[in-house]
């Protein structure tokens, strides 16, 4: 796959993919660009914020809810972890736990612990437990990207 | 690709074993040894209904996790191999060693799999960390 760059000066943002035949891995760049443009509403000290899914490092349901997390900021949203597991997966960000969501992206690092536990570092140096059930998704993103 | 082909054998030995004994107890009647056989295959269903709902609500410790899913089963088997006669007043215990002598195997090959995953994953990370280097 060629990447190619150009700037253009006073217009929109455009992506356009250029393809000999539209396959699964076509669909799928299409749908992870579509996402990134996708944001979700959230609050931060009594403010709303538009929260852009690529920004989102991971999210987690604490005692009902739901919060966002971004490099420096936590934003509490109304959607349940499972709603926004249902928006988010094209982006990337899929369930790591029960209570939890990751964006793969933003993944370092996967090790297991003594106690057979799974640790995720995120690029922030944040630590995440994965459980094992959820492990075949993040292999299958990484897999479907080296595609 | 062997994983597949593994699990495919197995589903097709169960079709195969089920449809033979099917056969001899439409032909032949309940013999003890068809019997067992449809025992097996009931027990391996609840089984599998146990280690389902063990699954949903633990599944972050795996170890803690493999504890209460090996005890679950294992107290399920002695039951049920108690109900079906399997095992005597005085050798109940041999429940808890044939549940062992299944989940040690599968907790190792668990933990292989596992490491694979992971080194699976910490590669292409490193790929796509030196990719994005690159641009």
């Amino acid at each position: 796959m060629e990447i190619k760059t150009r700037q253009a000066d006073g217009k929109p943002l455009t992506v356009i993919i250029e393809y000999p035949i539209w396959d699964n891995k076509t669909r799928r760049l299409a749908d992870k660009i579509k996402a990134l443009d996708l944001t979700v509403s959230g609050s931060s000290e009594g403010k709303v914020f538009q929260v852009h899914i690529s920004d989102i490092y991971y999210a987690e349901s604490v005692e009902r809810k739901t919060f966002l997390y971004t490099k420096d900021e936590v934003y509490m949203t109304d959607k349940k972890l499972y709603e926004l597991e249902g928006m988010l997966k094209e982006a990337g960000i899929i369930r790591i736990s029960k209570s939890c969501l990751m964006n793969v992206d933003m993944l370092y690092s996967i090790r297991q612990l003594m106690n057979s536990r799974l640790e995720a570092t995120l690029i922030n140096g944040e630590k995440l437990i994965v459980a094992r059930t959820y492990l075949k998704g993040i292999k299958n993103i990484l897999k479907g990207g080296a595609e | 690709m062997i994983k597949e082909i593994l699990k495919r054998t197995f589903l097709f030995a169960g079709i195969i074993i089920s449809a033979v004994f099917f056969v001899s107890f439409l032909s032949v009647g309940m013999k003890p040894e068809i019997l067992l056989v449809f025992e097996i295959f009931v027990l391996s269903f609840f089984v599998n209904v146990i280690q389902y709902f063990v699954k949903q609500v633990i599944c972050t410790n795996f170890l803690a996790n493999i504890m209460i899913e090996y005890f679950s089963v294992s107290v399920f088997v002695f039951l049920y191999g108690y109900f079906v006669e399997w095992f005597y007043r005085s050798n109940w215990w041999m429940a808890f060693v044939y549940v062992a002598v299944v989940y040690v195997p599968v907790y190792f090959l668990d933990m292989a799999v596992v490491k694979r995953d992971i080194d699976f994953i910490n590669l292409q990370l490193e790929r796509r960390r030196e990719k994005d280097d690159k641009t």
